[in-house]
């Protein structure tokens, strides 16, 4: 069964995508903003996959949810101690 | 389903530890806001995960509500995010574009101020060349004017005569530095090396400053510190030359009392020469910008003191070009001191020639034929003139196919001075001709041309010397004894 706030977060997520990709030029001067790009992506992905959970396969795409959830706040983590590491600025 | 919330736990856990390297990251790397931000991030998705954690842990489900909560608000953090960090970007474009404004400002300035100066410099130096070359044309055409109108004799006459002359070197002079600085500008400029006696020079140079030093009330005196063979250098006499009567001519021009002295010591591998006045000085912000073209102490149009503020500006560049160097010590009031050196690097020393005396020279000269190319009356006349105080027969052709044909005719030309610029037949073509006739004919070219590349082209021509115009008796006796001379014996 799909949970009303599910869609939502979806929804709000496709617009922040939208509004990434439509400034990508300012956000690649983010430091790694590979790295911080994919922790929203993974973030994304986990959001889809609880919609998709509601109707097929609930229990395998429950895991993916949140093995990508898993994956957000690790890749998140990363980009954190990256920039604590480097001589760098947040933005270029 | 445990499985589940341990991977909720893990990314907890995770989480955490990014808000604690974030917390650690200094100011000056991440700005206050988005770092807040970012940890607002952290700690809903830690929120959201505890909730999660619980929920699948079975430990309770009344954290639900809150669940959806912090669901929906962590997209919306994101967006808060990327937008800061679009803000940021874009103030930092915004100060780079400020900072590249005000440098472009700043050069621009800079340059304004530069094309200014340049402005000034060289409306001074319009005006000072516009005086320097009316004044001594105001003596020549004078003076002249009087000698047609008066029936003199005597002294007078002489001293008009001397004035004519004098006014014609300074002009002359004025014309050289416009030439020298024009072939310096465009680095045509070249040296030409020989072994030089610097005692010798410096003696000369002292017997020609000698009579306007005196006029002037000026004690003048010079001293060498160089012995023997120290003495010898090798470099271009005639810049050595001409650096040293700038220098000396500055010194007297700037001096109203009191000495001036020059000379030179041997300082390790270098020699080093210095001319010292006790003048009005130089104010030392000015010290540096002396050396610039067309600088002169006092700027003003109305100066007393004639030239084209030209003559350091050569001097410097002729003695770079020599490997040398130029600087100077001055105080405002109490006159200054020109240093430059030379590095002492000395060819084998020439065999000297023997010179010629001058009733050798006469009882030699009275036996040439010479035949003058030359189109022009008062061109003519002078050298006719000139040549004519030797004894010298002298033969007339008004263009280059004259010149040739009188090669032919009469055998016992010895010499041609040929100009180049003539009608019917050139200077060049005229050459070539008497080439084919006459190989071993000495030919000198006379002509008004006179850049480096004329000289070239005509050795190149095949030519054997060069006058530039106006001819002093000297240079034309020299190339004299030099082609008849060696050719006759």
């Amino acid at each position: 069964m799909v949970h009303e706030n599910e869609i939502i977060m979806l929804i709000l997520g496709i617009g922040v995508l939208i509004f990434a990709i439509t400034h990508q030029f300012q956000i690649k001067r983010i430091y790694g903003w590979r790295n911080f790009l994919a922790g929203f992506y993974m973030l994304l992905a986990a959001w889809i996959f609880t919609i998709i959970e509601g109707f097929m396969w609930d229990f395998y795409f429950n895991i993916l949810e949140h093995v990508c959830y898993l994956g957000s706040a690790i890749i998140i983590a990363v980009w954190c101690f990256r920039l604590l590491f480097s001589h760098s600025k947040v933005v270029k | 389903m445990k499985g589940i919330a341990a991977f909720d736990m893990i990314s907890l856990l995770a989480s955490l530890s990014g808000i604690i390297a974030l917390f650690l990251c200094g100011k000056e790397k991440v700005r206050r806001d988005i770092k807040l931000m970012i940890m607002g991030l952290l700690f809903l998705i830690i929120l959201y995960d505890f909730s999660l954690f619980v929920e699948w842990s079975g430990l309770t489900d009344k954290l639900d509500p809150y669940e959806d909560l912090m669901g929906a608000m962590i997209p919306m953090m994101w967006a808060f995010l990327f937008y800061a960090f679009i803000q940021k970007t874009n103030n930092i474009d915004l100060v780079e574009s400020i900072e590249k404004i005000k440098s472009i400002n700043n050069e621009l300035r800079i340059a304004k101020e530069k094309a200014e100066e340049s402005d000034k410099l060289k409306s001074a130096f319009l005006a000072n060349v516009s005086h320097e070359i009316r004044t001594p044309m105001n003596g020549i055409l004078g003076f002249a004017e009087l000698l047609k109108r008066q029936e003199m004799k005597g002294l007078k006459y002489k001293e008009y005569i001397n004035l004519i002359e004098q006014s014609g070197t300074r002009m002359l002079n004025i014309i050289n530095d416009l030439i020298n600085i024009s072939k310096i500008e465009a680095g045509q400029m070249e040296v030409t090396l020989e072994n030089t006696n610097i005692n010798d020079l410096l003696q000369h140079i002292y017997l020609l400053f000698k009579p306007e030093a005196e006029k002037r009330g000026l004690l003048f005196s010079y001293a060498s510190g160089l012995s023997g063979e120290e003495c010898r250098l090798t470099t271009d006499k005639t810049k050595l030359n001409q650096v040293l009567s700038n220098l000396i001519n500055n010194a007297l021009k700037y001096t109203e009392k009191g000495r001036v002295d020059f000379g030179c010591t041997r300082a390790g591998n270098r020699i080093e020469f210095f001319v010292s006045d006790t003048g009005i000085g130089i104010p030392h912000d000015l010290q540096d910008k002396i050396f610039e073209r067309f600088r002169q102490v006092n700027l003003d149009t109305h100066s007393a003191h004639e030239g084209s503020g030209l003559g350091l500006t050569i001097s410097k560049a002729y003695l770079e070009k020599l490997g040398g160097k130029i600087w100077l010590r001055s105080k405002p009031g109490e006159g200054s001191v020109f240093y430059f050196s030379l590095p002492c690097n000395n060819l084998p020393a020439e065999t000297q020639q023997q010179a010629m005396n001058a009733e050798n020279y006469t009882a030699f000269a009275e036996k040439i034929t010479m035949l003058i190319a030359e189109d022009d009356d008062i061109g003519f006349f002078y050298l006719n003139e000139l040549l004519s105080l030797n004894g010298i027969r002298i033969l007339r052709a008004r263009n280059g196919k004259e010149a040739v044909s009188m090669c032919k005719d009469y055998p016992e030309i010895k010499m041609v001075l040929m100009d180049i610029k003539m009608p019917v037949m050139n200077g060049w073509e005229a050459i070539e001709q008497i080439r084919k006739l006459r190989p071993a004919l000495p030919v000198i070219i006379e002509s008004a041309y006179a850049m480096n590349e004329d000289r070239e082209r005509a050795l190149k021509a095949g030519c054997d010397g060069y006058l530039s115009k106006p001819i002093r008796q000297d240079e034309l006796d020299s190339v004299i004894r030099k082609y008849v001379g060696e050719k006759s014996g």
